[in-house]
C-alpha cells in the first residue's frame, strides 16, 4: 500500500491572550491508502487540531500552523494556497464532524447541500449533481432518497443526518476521509449502524479514513492502524492487533484498562489518575509522569522521544528502548 | 428506515394536511401567523391598501373618467358627494382619487427605501460579521458614527438641498426613497452583523468551510439566509417608518411635491386653520390612510417577528 498522506513534525499552536498552547506538538504520522488510521486520546490532547491542519482549517488567529509538513500526493499542503487547498477540500479530503445535528445548514434542503459540494468540485451541472445526490443517499441506506433530498436538516434524526452528511462527504470520491468522532453523539444501535456503513463505504471505494475517536471500542472494530496521542504528542503507534495486544505506554494501558469488559465482576472501571495537563503549563519531562505510576526520576527532566521498539511499533517512554 | 419515517410524519400531523408531505419552515411560519389575529389583521389591511393603491387610479380612470389632475370647476373645495365620495381639494381635484396615488407612492417609496437599505445593510453586516476583528472594527466605526448623524434634521437638509437645486417633481419622489434608504442601513446592518458573528462559528460552517467554499459564497449563500428571519421582520417595519418619513418629508414641502400626491403632503393643508376647522374631508383621510397603513405594517411585522422566532415552541 503507498502512502497516501504524510505528515512529519508537524507544530500547531494557538496564541492566546495567555501564552501559547502547543495543541499539535511535534506530529508525525502516515496514512496508507485504503488504510484507516485509529486517532486516539483524552479530550483536549489535540485529535482534532492535528486533522483540520490537514486542510488547513485552524482559525487564524489564534491558530497557526508552526512548522512541519503535511505531504499529500507529493505536495506539501502547509505550503498551498488558499484556492489549492479549497480545490482539496470536499473534493480529496473531506470531513465528518462530530455533531450530525448542527453540521448541516438549517436554512437549506439535505439535497441543495449536496448537490452544492458536487457542482463546486465536479463538471456537472444542476441536474446530474441531483441525480447524484440521490444517488449517494441511496448508497448510505437512507430510504425514499428521493423524498428525502428534498427534506430539510431538522426533519431528520441524528442518524439519517449523519448518514446524509457521510453522503455529502462522499459525494466526490475523497482520497482521504476525516471522520472526526463520528459518532460519539448518536445512540449506541445507530453508532454501530455509521460504523458499518463507514466500513462498506472504504471496502467500495478504496478512500483511506483518519477515524478520530476516544472510543478504543471504536478503533478495535474500524482501525488498521492506531496513534494514541497524550497533550499534542503522540505516545504510541502500532498496529491494531499489536496495540490491544501489546500495549506499551503507561498511557496505553491506562486507557485500555478503562474501557469497560462485558462479563466482568468489577465494581467500577478503572480510570487513569489525575487530569489531563493545562495545555499552557506543560509539566517538564515526559507530560505523563504526574499521572504515571511508573514514574522515575529520568521521567521528571527528560522528555522521551518516540522510538521504534518493534517493527512497527514505536512508543516516547523512558522504560522502553529503542531497537534498531 | 423507521427514523426518517417516524420524522416525516412529526412534520405531517402538525399540519394535518395530506401524508408525505414535507413541512417546510415556511409552512410552520404560515402556519404561527395564521393563528395570530392582530397580525392577520394587519395583514389584511396592508392588502388592502395595496389593492386599493395598485388598482384603484385604473378604475377611477377607465370607469369614472376621474385622474388625480382632472378639475372638477363645478366642485372646487366640495365636500364628499356622490360623485366626489371624499370630496374635492382647493382645485376641484378628486380627494379620493389622489389618495389613491398617493398610496401607490408612499407604499413605493417604502420598498424602494427599505430594498435600498436592506442590500446595503445585509452587506456591510455579513462582510462585518463574517471577517470580524480589525475589518468588523473599522466597520462598526464607521456604522457608529453613521448612527450619531440625527437623521431627521439630515433628510431635512438633503431634501432642502434638492428643492434648491429645482429637481423635477417627477424625479424627486427617486431622490426621496434613495436618501431615506441611504439613511437607514445602519439599524439592520448591527442586527446582521451580530447574528452572522454567532453563525459563523457554527458547525455548519466549518463543515461548509471543509467543502472548500469561497468567503462570498460562504458569507450571501450560507450565513446570510440563516439571518432571513430578521431581516424580513426589520425590513417590515422599516417600511413603515419609511413611509412616516416621507410623509413628514412631504408634510414640509420637501418630499413630493405637486401635481403629484402624497399622504403626507395632502395633510399639510391642515396647517390653514380653516381647512383644518371646517374642510375636514381634505386632510382626515390622508391623515387616516398613513396610520392604518403603518399601523397594519406594524401588527404584521411584529407578528412576523413572533412566527419567526425559532424559540418559540410550535
Ligand atoms: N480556537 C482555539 N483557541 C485556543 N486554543 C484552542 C482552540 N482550539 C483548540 N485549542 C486547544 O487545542 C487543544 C487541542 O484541541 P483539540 O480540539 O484538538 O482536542 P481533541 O483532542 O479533538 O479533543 P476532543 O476529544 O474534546 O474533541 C486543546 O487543549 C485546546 O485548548
Ligand atoms: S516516560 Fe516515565 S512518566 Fe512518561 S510514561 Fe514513561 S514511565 Fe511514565
Ligand atoms: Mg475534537
Amino acid at each position: 500500500m503507498g502512502e497516501l498522506l504524510s505528515i512529519k513534525n508537524l507544530k500547531t499552536y494557538f496564541y492566546t491572550e495567555d501564552g501559547v498552547i502547543k495543541a499539535v506538538d511535534d506530529v508525525s504520522l502516515t496514512i496508507r491508502e485504503g488504510e484507516t488510521l485509529g486517532v486516539v486520546g483524552e479530550s483536549g490532547c489535540g485529535k482534532s487540531i492535528t486533522a483540520m491542519s490537514i486542510l488547513k482549517l485552524i482559525p487564524n488567529p489564534p491558530g497557526k500552523i508552526v512548522s512541519g509538513e503535511i505531504i499529500f500526493e507529493g505536495k506539501d499542503l502547509t505550503k498551498a494556497t488558499d484556492s489549492e487547498i479549497r480545490k482539496i477540500r470536499g473534493n480529496k479530503i473531506s470531513v465528518i464532524f462530530q455533531e450530525p445535528m448542527t453540521s448541516l445548514n438549517p436554512v437549506f434542503t439535505i439535497g441543495d447541500q449536496i448537490i452544492e459540494a458536487i457542482v463546486l468540485h465536479q463538471n456537472m451541472n444542476r441536474e446530474q449533481a441531483r441525480e447524484k445526490a440521490i444517488d449517494m443517499l441511496k448508497l448510505v441506506g437512507i430510504p425514499r432518497a428521493n423524498e428525502v433530498v428534498d427534506a430539510y436538516p431538522h426533519e431528520l434524526s441524528g442518524g439519517m443526518r449523519q448518514r446524509a452528511m457521510i453522503a455529502m462527504a462522499m459525494a466526490c470520491n475523497p482520497k482521504l476521509l476525516i471522520a472526526d468522532e463520528p459518532t460519539t453523539a448518536l445512540d449506541v444501535t445507530i453508532q454501530a449502524q455509521i460504523l458499518d456503513l463507514m466500513r462498506e463505504l472504504k471496502n467500495k471505494t478504496n478512500t483511506s479514513i483518519m477515524l478520530i475517536t476516544h472510543d478504543l471500542g471504536v478503533v478495535a472494530e474500524m482501525a488498521d492502524h492506531v496513534v494514541v496521542m497524550y497533550a499534542g504528542k503522540i505516545v504510541e503507534e502500532a498496529d491494531v492487533f499489536e496495540i490491544f495486544k501489546n500495549p506499551l505506554h503507561p498511557y496505553t494501558i491506562g486507557l485500555l484498562e478503562s474501557k469497560p469488559i462485558l462479563n466482568q465482576d468489577k465494581e467500577r472501571l478503572n480510570s487513569i489518575p489525575g487530569q489531563v495537563p493545562n495545555p499552557l503549563n506543560m509539566p517538564e519531562g515526559c507530560y505523563f509522569h504526574p499521572r504515571c505510576s511508573k514514574a522515575m526520576d529520568i521521567c521528571r527532566k527528560e522528555q522521551p522521544k518516540l522510538c521504534s521498539v518493534k517493527d512497527g511499533h514505536k512508543v516516547a517512554c523512558h522504560l522502553y528502548k529503542e531497537v534498531k | 428506515m423507521a427514523e426518517v419515517k417516524n420524522n416525516l410524519n412529526k412534520g405531517v400531523e402538525l399540519k394535518g394536511a395530506k401524508k408525505e408531505d414535507i413541512m417546510s419552515p415556511w409552512k410552520i411560519v404560515r402556519h404561527r401567523l395564521r393563528r395570530n389575529k392582530l397580525a392577520m389583521a394587519g395583514l389584511y389591511i396592508l392588502l388592502f391598501m395595496i389593492v386599493v393603491s395598485v388598482f384603484g387610479p385604473i378604475v377611477q380612470k377607465y370607469v369614472f373618467g376621474i385622474t388625480m389632475e382632472k378639475i372638477d370647476l363645478y366642485n372646487i373645495s366640495a365636500p364628499p358627494s356622490l360623485k366626489h365620495p371624499l370630496g374635492t381639494d382647493e382645485v376641484g381635484r378628486d380627494i379620493l382619487t389622489r389618495l389613491m396615488y398617493g398610496g401607490r407612492i408612499s407604499l413605493t417609496v417604502g420598498i424602494v427605501a427599505v430594498s435600498i437599505s436592506v442590500v446595503i445593510g445585509s452587506i456591510i453586516g455579513g462582510i462585518s460579521g463574517y471577517y470580524g476583528g480589525v475589518v468588523d472594527g473599522i466597520i462598526m466605526r464607521f456604522v457608529d458614527i453613521f448612527m450619531c448623524f440625527p437623521f431627521f434634521p439630515l433628510l431635512l437638509m438633503l431634501a432642502a438641498v434638492l428643492s434648491d437645486y429645482k429637481v423635477d417633481p417627477k424625479y424627486r419622489i427617486y431622490f426621496v426613497m434613495v436618501i431615506i434608504g441611504i439613511l437607514s442601513w445602519t439599524g439592520l446592518a448591527r442586527i446582521v452583523r451580530g447574528q452572522i458573528l454567532s453563525l459563523r462559528e457554527q458547525e455548519f460552517m466549518q463543515a461548509a468551510e471543509a467543502l472548500g467554499l469561497r468567503d462570498r459564497r460562504k458569507i450571501f449563500r450560507h450565513l446570510l439566509p440563516n439571518t432571513f428571519a430578521s431581516i424580513i421582520v426589520s425590513a417590515t417595519l422599516g417600511i413603515g417608518s419609511a413611509i412616516l418619513s416621507e410623509s413628514a418629508l412631504s408634510y414640509l414641502g420637501l418630499g413630493v411635491t405637486p401635481p403629484y400626491p402624497s399622504w403626507g403632503q395632502m395633510v399639510q393643508v391642515a396647517t390653514d386653520y380653516y381647512v383644518m376647522k371646517y374642510e375636514y374631508w381634505k386632510w382626515i383621510p390622508p391623515g387616516v390612510c398613513i396610520f392604518l397603513t403603518v399601523m397594519a405594517i406594524n401588527l404584521f411585522g411584529d407578528g412576523l417577528r413572533d412566527a419567526l422566532d425559532p424559540k418559540l415552541k410550535r
